[in-house]
């Protein structure tokens, strides 16, 4: 392999370890928001950062799924299976790329739709929604992805 | 060209053969201009289906059919495409090889060479061969099996011409190659015998096939020709010499069969090894990547979740603001326009504006959901996915007395029940087939999403989101559950397991995906605009006249002259057989008429509750508690799927199933709802 | 001797015996499943479905797929996912590992 190639790989690597952990935090977080929520009548906790964090069953899926992919890739490094890792790299970046466009359509849905049925469009909702986790963590791992992208075009790109 | 040769092409019949997913229907659509269903996982098609090309001044009748491997069917879509390749004998027989799954392909070709078929060659695929990092000498290939090669890749269009330009001149020129596979020396003997023999016993077989091709079968033991040809005056002393010929080769073969198979597969490595070269050595291929994690042992299964997850926000949320506009447009705008008309008689506006409008534009409401779902859905198809779900789920699935593969109707159901009970042809079990299609109604279909959503966004209000998903997983649960029972039960057997070529992962086409999600989308549309416009005439009819004779268009606007209407005594009658649920009348008739298709529950619902009211939403929070909405959800996902599936049960399974289905369902969806009450009253939930 | 379905992820296997039905053994055989072949798990549910790839005969110009005993493999067409009801039929031994 290149040395170019393995510097990049290891940046990636620990980027990924990081951006890893963030996801799964905030998945726990998530997790536990849901939980009081639906265990605690209204209010009664306040669970953890719920505006940016919402407690939400799907979403602790998805943060979860992408960070402990994201891990494995740092899993597989340490095993020494370059592919492995790499192939998780690519993917759990990718899952959270599509996860932070979900999430920028969304928002953009309902900014929409609040024109049309005549709602009020209050900066601060759509300030939330932009920095809500996914898509908050979902603009580092576009770093990652074009970090394994360049990795590809070193290591695996047929000669 | 003589006006005689043009009306004998005119008649000629060319098949589409190939192994699953070489893109058969994707060149049917191409030759045709025909609309064929396309997707990237085997067993998309499993019916065949009739085009016309036109070649020049020619006409000829294309047929597409499902894929196979080889001249013996083992699932009852094979059994579709062996029967018109071998019973109706196409004039040619254009047999796709998959250039980046050349082995086989070439299998398959070497059987349809050996049947006397007119054969050509479409070398398909061959873009995804060379990323693979090799090619195909089809010029060599061309030698070896003395028929036309075409390559083509279909997707860009590339080679149709010339495989129109072969197909043509196939037609006036027949090339086979019967011989092309030799047995060794003691097999090749015992056919000789038994072709002769043949020509002498069966002339009128030797005309339909190749005498010896019916000589290799009958050694091979294949059913269908063996019971041909013991229908024949000579048949029997034909199967004995047959018998005799095994004798003999016994000594030095020890299992016939398998030996044929094998040197039909030995030749098709031996061609294989002359024509592919390598060009590249890619070290992964993007297919490799991919699947490492999305089959991953840890993070597979995750990861399948997150994606539906993530289809069914897209379809719900990001599709809001076309539902209000929908919403503002038909039920605000045009209901209080056609009330404002002058001079229209009271009834007939009662009739458009509460009746049709009411019923129809309920329903209409959730287009963009559901066409939002269909487009997310065409994606996953597209890329590959499916395929994969099959392993995810596959030890589940197994515990439950199910293949994996199950999972596909299952999942195609998430869209429509219909296409999903025909998709279980594939699965190549008998009884694991009949169980699959008998639980693909248990899948949450688009057409019960109006209903959660109306109910749901009224009565749950904040949790409407994952009771929905609770809802899915619901239908999945019980489709595991009833799939158990019975296998347990009535379709009792040793699992057998199932086999699946895996696809490798291929960019979406973008026009593909838009026509899949357009015209499944024009299917509920074309529903909303016969069967549920007709149930919504018959509600409006049933609610505007009663036992007392017509009641007129007050009775959609004072709900105590609407409870004195055929639907109010329907609908009563109906309360108290599910009394124990608590639904108001009004609900249990949208049961009633939901038998027809689970929209019209909505289109009901929309005229009934919009009686007397401003808000229909209002008034259905008012008549459901969470708990009651949540059965009443759970109700509608279970009992009967639409008069469409039941209809499909019965034509892939016959009567007696679709009434199976019809009963098992209805009872369990009773005893759900009870048991949800049940246990919500036992939790302290109302 | 092992059920496939036993059989470790990477592992380059050798069919030693397809213990099922007729119809199910043809089948298996025309996708190269068969006594004697060899089949590199490419994913296994161990036990459960396994994927695998067929490996033929070293063929100088094909598509190396794993290096087993100084000779060239290549693996041959698409990937073959067998459920877990047939992984336990067909009957394998390690012959390597990559
Ligand atoms: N890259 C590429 N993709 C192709 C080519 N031909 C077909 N495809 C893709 O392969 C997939 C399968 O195509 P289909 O036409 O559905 O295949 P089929 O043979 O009808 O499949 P079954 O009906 O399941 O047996 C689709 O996703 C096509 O877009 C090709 O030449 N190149
Ligand atoms: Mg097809």
């Amino acid at each position: 392999m290149s040395n170019e190639g393995s510097r990049i790989l290891s940046v990636a690597i620990s980027t990924s370890l990081i951006i890893g952990i963030a996801y799964i935090t905030s998945g726990l977080i998530s997790l536990y928001n849901w939980s009081v929520m639906i265990l605690a009548p209204e209010g009664m906790v306040k669970g953890i950062l719920r505006k940016y964090i919402p407690g939400d069953l799907g979403m602790a899926l998805i943060l979860l799924s992408i960070g402990l992919t994201l891990l494995a890739a740092v899993y597989y490094k340490l095993r020494q299976s370059i592919t492995k890792s790499f192939s998780c790299l690519t993917v759990g970046s990718t899952l959270a790329i599509i996860t932070m466009s979900m999430q920028l359509l969304t928002v953009l849905a309902s900014t929409i739709d609040s024109l049309i049925i005549g709602d009020t469009i209050t900066v601060e909702g759509v300030q939330l929604g932009v920095l809500r986790i996914d898509s908050l963590l979902g603009y580092v791992a576009i770093l990652l992805f074009i970090m394994s992208l360049r990795f590809y075009d070193k290591r695996f790109r047929a000669k | 060209m003589s006006v005689v040769s043009d009306i004998k092409l005119k008649r000629m019949k060319v098949a589409l053969a190939g192994i699953p997913n070489v893109g058969k229907s994707l060149i049917f659509n191409q030759l045709t201009g025909g609309r064929a269903w396309v997707g990237n996982w085997p067993g998309v098609t499993v019916e065949k289906k009739v085009g016309k090309i036109r070649i020049g001044d020619n006409e000829l009748e294309v047929v597409d059919l499902p894929g196979i491997y080889s001249l013996t069917a083992y699932s009852v879509d094979e059994l579709i495409a062996r029967n018109f390749i071998v019973e109706e004998r196409p004039n040619v027989v254009v047999c796709i090889l998959n250039a980046a799954n050349f082995e086989r392909s070439l299998y398959l070709a070497i059987s349809l060479l050996e049947l006397g078929a007119n054969v050509v060659l479409d070398l398909n695929m061959i873009d995804i061969a060379e990323n693979e990092g090799y090619e195909v000498d089809y010029v060599r290939l061309q030698s070896i099996l003395k028929v036309p090669v075409v390559p083509t890749i279909a997707t860009k269009g590339y080679g149709i011409d010339e495989l129109k330009k072969a197909i043509l001149s196939a037609m006036k020129e027949r090339r086979t190659y019967v011989g092309i596979v030799d047995y060794g020396a003691d097999v090749e003997r015992e056919i000789r015998r038994l072709k002769s023999l043949l020509e002498e016993l069966a002339p009128g077989l030797c005309r339909k096939y190749p005498s010896r091709w019916i000589a290799v079968k009958l050694l091979e033991g294949d059913e269908d020709i063996l019971s041909k040809v013991s229908k024949l005056p000579h048949g029997s002393r034909m199967l004995e010499e047959v018998e005799r010929s095994k004798r003999s080769l016994r000594r030095r073969v020890e299992d016939l069969e398998s030996y044929i198979t094998e040197c039909r597969y030995r030749k098709a490595l031996e061609i294989a090894q002359q024509v592919l070269k390598r060009i590249k050595t890619p070290e992964v291929t993007l297919t490799d990547l991919l699947d490492f994690v999305l089959t991953h042992k840890v993070l597979g299964m995750p990861i399948a979740l997150s994606i539906m997850y993530l289809l069914f926000r897209f379809s719900f949320e990001v599709s809001a603001p076309l539902v209000d506009t929908i919403d503002i447009v038909m039920n605000h705008w045009l209901h209080d326009w056609l009330l404002s008309l002058p001079g229209l008689p009271e009834s007939l506006k009662s009739f458009l504006a509460d009746g049709i409008l009411a019923g129809i534009g309920s329903v209409l409401v959730f287009l963009p959901v559901i066409a939002f779902f269909f487009l997310g859905f065409a994606l996953l198809e597209d890329v590959g996915y499916m395929a994969r779900i099959a392993f995810i789920v596959d030890k589940i699935f197994h515990s439950f007395h199910l293949p994996g593969k199950a999972a596909i109707p299952l999942v195609i159901g998430f869209g429509c029940n219909v296409p999903a009970v025909m998709a279980a042809r594939t699965i190549e079990d008998e009884n694991e087939r009949k169980v699959a299609a008998l639980i693909a109604p248990l899948s949450s279909c688009n057409a019960r999403l109006p209903v959660y959503m109306v109910i749901a966004g009224a009565v749950l209000r904040a949790y409407a989101g994952a009771v929905i998903l609770s809802l899915y997983a619901l239908g999945i649960l019980l489709a595991l559950i009833v799939g158990w029972l019975f296998r347990k039960t009535i379709f009792k057997g040793p699992s057998t397991g199932f086999i699946l070529e895996l696809p490798p992962y291929l960019s979406p086409k973008l026009s593909n995906v838009v026509f899949k999600t357009w015209e499944r989308t024009k299917r509920f549309l074309f529903k909303a605009g016969t069967v549920i416009l007709l149930g919504v005439i018959v509600v409006w009819l049933l609610s505007v006249s009663g036992p007392g004779g017509y009641l007129g268009p007050k009775a959609l606007e004072a709900p105590e002259v609407l409870e004195r209407g055929w639907v109010g005594v329907i609908g009563h009658v109906l309360a108290w057989a599910f009394a124990p649920m608590k639904w108001d009348w009004r609900a249990c008739a949208a049961l009633f008429f939901g038998f027809i298709a689970k929209e019209t529950v909505v289109g009901t619902m929309g005229i009934l509750y919009g009686v007397g009211e401003e808000r229909v939403t209002e008034a259905i929070m008012r008549s459901f508690t969470p708990l009651t909405g949540y059965a009443y959800m759970a109700f509608v996902l279970i009992y009967v799927p639409c008069l469409a599936t039941i209809a499909m049960i019965r034509n892939e399974l016959g009567l007696k199933y679709s009434l199976l289905a019809l009963i098992y369902e209805v009872i369990l969806a009773y005893f759900v709802a009870l048991s949800i009450v049940g246990i919500g009253h036992l939790m302290g939930i109302r | 001797m092992m059920p496939l379905a036993f059989a470790h992820e990477g592992a380059v296997v050798k069919v030693l015996q397809v213990k099922a039905g007729r119809g199910l053994a043809r089948r298996l055989r025309e996708l190269g499943i068969f006594e004697n072949q060899l089949l590199r798990v490419v994913k296994s549910r161990g036990p459960g479905p396994t994927i695998v790839e067929v490996l033929c005969g070293s063929v100088p110009q094909g598509r190396p797929s794993c290096v087993l005993t100084s000779c060239y493999y290549h693996r041959m067409g698409g990937r073959i996912l067998l459920g877990f009801g047939i992984s336990m039929k067909i009957l394998v031994e390690e012959v390597g590992n990559q």
